[in-house]
């Protein structure tokens, strides 16, 4: 059986209103959606560039991805590993910087388990909102918070020179 | 409807023996109509409630889980867990059409809900997101579910 062309699976975009449902802080004026909501792949993919798998420890199968050197589970510890292993390094500087790509783990308030990535290319932050759209924000803040099912709070930021284009 | 007792009577009686089978036969064919119509109300109603349960469970998952990135976490939630336990009311299979048809119109990580319930799994270990999704299309359009 041949695979079908990508366009046939119809996903539909996440409203304002319902990214605001579970994202209480994200309102329209503070982001810009950047591509079509899907469940192909998930923040983790997409802050590695991988837009064809779902990057998650501990699940098998064609689409799905997890690095076989990194511990499999979803602890900070494990997602610090993933991205020190792509040659990223810890800062203190949450703030965007010019030259410098940057990942920001979000960890739950409640269990302390990661809940999201987002990433920077030094002008902006990027986030893949779980199965839906790609989108552009200015603040990290903006996807944090503990009230509805927020992500809970940047725990740590990493950062590596950007390669020169 | 004959008696017991007339039965009994019509065992000495050939004739009246034939009558008594004529008699049964005829009361339960004039009832078969209400019997259908009976049954299929019935089923109708389970449809229309399985359905029903089946739809507010999956919205709610799907609103609930929208923004994990965590598949492990999703499959986890109660709505999902409540759609497998369906299952167990659903009738003529109801329950594999209702997902398939999900899958059909808005693809999501059913395959999981998919597998618990019927026990089988056609997606191939290599297969990405949209082949998997595909290969349970296909799967279900062999046996007549979609």
């Amino acid at each position: 059986m041949g695979s079908p062309a990508r366009a046939d699976l119809k996903v539909r975009n996440l409203t304002p209103e319902e990214l605001a449902r579970n994202l209480p802080r994200l309102q329209p004026s503070r982001y810009e959606v950047k591509s079509h909501a899907t469940p192909r792949y998930n923040c983790v993919a997409f802050a590695n560039g991988d837009e064809r798998h779902w990057w998650e420890a501990g699940v098998f199968g064609g689409r799905f991805f997890w690095p076989p050197e990194i511990r499999e589970d979803s602890t900070l510890q494990a997602w610090r590993q993933l991205f020190v292993s792509q040659g990223y390094v810890p800062t203190t500087n949450r703030n965007i910087e010019l030259g410098f790509e940057k990942v920001a783990i979000y960890v739950s308030l409640e269990d302390f388990s990661t809940t999201h990535v987002a990433k920077s290319d030094g002008r902006v932050w990027k986030s893949k909102l779980g199965k839906g759209q790609d989108i552009d924000h200015y603040a990290l803040d903006v996807l944090e918070g503990d009230q509805e099912d927020e992500y809970g709070v940047v725990e740590l930021v990493l950062k590596r020179v950007a390669p020169k284009k | 409807m004959p008696r017991q007792g007339e039965w009994l009577s019509a065992s000495v009686h050939g004739d009246q023996r034939d009558q008594w089978s004529r008699d049964v036969r005829s009361f339960y064919d004039s009832q078969e109509p209400v019997r259908r119509i009976l049954l299929w109300r019935k089923r109708s109603q389970e449809r229309t409630s399985l359905e029903s349960l089946f739809r507010e469970q999956a919205q709610r998952w799907k609103e609930d889980t929208q923004h994990w990135s965590s598949l492990l976490k999703m499959i986890a939630h109660p709505s999902y867990l409540r759609i497998i336990g369906l299952a167990g009311n659903s009738t003529n299979r109801e329950i594999e059409r209702l997902l398939l048809r999900e899958l059909e119109a808005e693809p999501d990580y059913w395959f999981s809900a998919l597998t618990a319930i019927t026990g089988e799994d056609p997606v191939q270990s290599e297969h990405d997101f949209d082949e998997a999704v595909n290969a349970w299309l296909e799967w279900g359009r062999r046996r007549g579910l979609i």
